[in-house]
C-alpha cells in the first residue's frame, strides 16, 4: 500500500491526464454507442409484431 | 428480480417488474441479456480498479529502462479493443461466408451488426493508440505500418458500412456486401503482422506466444481487460444483431406491403384496360 501511495506521490500529472482521456473515451464511447442502440431498438422494436421479435 | 409479479416470463410479457431486471417490452433486451449487463457493469467497475488503481505502474525495480511509467495503464484498454476489432471483422467476414453459403437473412445481419461494432472499436483503438504516442513517442500521429494500416481498415470497413446504404435491393445488397466484408477481412492478418513484417515507431506484440513482455499485476490487468472487451464485445452484438435483425424484418414488411398495394392498382387497372377491347369487339370494330 505503501508502494502504491509513494508511486502515485511520484506520478507524472501530465501522464495521468493522457491516462483518464483514454479511460473516459473508451467508457464513453462504448456507453454511448450501447445507450443508442438501445433507444434504437425500443424504437424499431415499437414498429414490429411481437412474432417477430423472436428473443422474447 | 421482483419474485411477486411471476418472475421473467411476466417481465418479457408487460414490460413491468422491478429494479434493474426489468425488459422493455419493445427494445432488444431479454433477460438473459440483461443479466449479462449487470455482470458486465460490475466487471466494468472492478476493472477500472484494477486497471487504474491496483496495477503498479511500469516503473519499478524490475522494469526495463524503456519503462512506461503510468502510461502502461493505456495499454490495458488499447489491446483489448483492438482484439475486439479483429474479432468483430473475423465474426463479418464469417457471417459472409455463411450468407454466401446459405443465402439467410441472419447470417446477413449478422454480417452488417458486426462490422459497426468493429468499426465503433478500430476507431477507439486509433483514438487510444494516438494517445499513446503523443507521450511515448512525441506526436499524436506517425505513419507506420501498423497505425496506416489500422486507419485503412478503418475505412475499408466504414465504406462496406456505407455500401449497405447505397443498395436498396435487400438481397442485392447482402450478396455485394457479403463479397465486400469477405474481401476486407484480408487486411486484418496485414494489421496484426505489420509490426513484425515493417519495423517502425509500434512496439510489437506485448503478449504473444506465451512469452509475454509484462507479469504480475500488469499482466493481470491486461488480460481482465482481454477478456472484457471480449465480453463488450457479444454484449453489443446481442442487442446490434437483434437492432439489424428488426430492421431487416421491417424492411421486409414494407417492401411487402409495397408490392400488395402494386398488385391491388393492377388488378384494379385491368378492367379499364380491357374495356376499349371489350367494345371494339361487340361493334365488330378494331380499337
Amino acid at each position: 500500500m505503501n508502494a502504491l501511495l509513494l508511486a502515485a506521490a511520484e506520478a507524472d500529472p501530465n501522464e495521468w491526464s493522457y491516462v483518464a482521456a483514454a479511460y473516459a473515451l473508451v467508457v464513453g464511447v462504448i456507453l454511448l454507442y450501447a445507450i443508442w442502440t438501445i433507444v434504437r431498438g425500443r424504437k424499431v422494436g415499437r414498429q414490429l409484431p411481437p412474432e417477430d421479435r423472436r428473443w422474447m | 428480480m421482483n419474485t411477486t409479479t411471476g418472475g421473467p416470463l411476466e417481465d418479457r410479457e408487460t414490460g413491468s417488474g422491478a429494479g434493474l431486471l426489468r425488459v422493455h417490452p419493445d427494445g432488444t433486451a431479454s433477460p438473459g441479456s440483461r443479466r449479462f449487463g449487470i455482470v458486465l457493469s460490475v466487471s466494468v467497475v472492478v476493472f477500472l480498479a484494477v486497471a487504474l488503481v491496483i496495477s503498479p505502474p511500469d516503473s519499478g525495480a524490475g522494469a526495463s529502462e524503456n519503462a512506461m511509467g503510468e502510461m502502461v495503464r493505456i495499454m490495458y484498454v488499447h489491446v483489448p479493443v483492438a482484439n475486439a476489432c479483429y474479432l468483430a471483422f473475423f465474426m463479418t467476414a464469417l457471417a459472409s461466408v455463411m450468407y454466401l453459403w446459405k443465402k439467410t437473412e441472419g447470417w446477413d445481419s449478422l454480417a452488417a451488426a458486426s462490422a459497426e461494432v468493429g468499426v465503433v472499436f478500430t476507431a477507439l483503438t486509433l483514438a487510444t493508440g494516438s494517445i499513446w504516442g503523443k507521450i511515448a513517442w512525441g506526436t499524436w500521429w506517425e505513419w507506420d505500418a501498423r497505425l496506416t494500416s489500422t486507419l485503412l481498415m478503418l475505412v475499408v470497413y466504414i465504406g462496406y458500412l456505407a455500401l449497405r446504404r447505397a443498395i436498396l435491393d435487400p438481397v442485392v445488397r447482402a450478396k455485394r456486401a457479403a463479397i465486400v466484408g469477405l474481401v476486407a477481412f484480408a487486411n486484418v492478418p496485414i494489421v496484426h503482422y505489420s509490426v513484425t513484417w515493417w519495423r517502425g515507431l509500434h512496439q510489437e506484440a506485448t503478449i504473444s506466444r506465451f512469452d509475454p513482455t509484462i507479469d504480475g499485476g500488469k499482466l493481470f490487468a491486461l488480460m481482465f481487460g482481454l477478456l472484457l472487451g471480449v465480453a463488450l464485445y457479444v454484449w453489443l452484438m446481442i442487442h446490434r444483431f437483434r437492432l439489424q435483425y428488426a430492421e431487416a424484418r421491417l424492411e421486409s414488411k414494407g417492401l411487402d406491403v409495397a408490392l400488395a398495394e402494386r398488385r391491388a392498382e393492377a388488378v384494379a387497372d385491368r378492367p379499364q384496360a380491357g374495356a376499349p377491347l371489350a367494345a371494339a369487339a361487340q361493334k365488330g370494330t378494331n380499337p
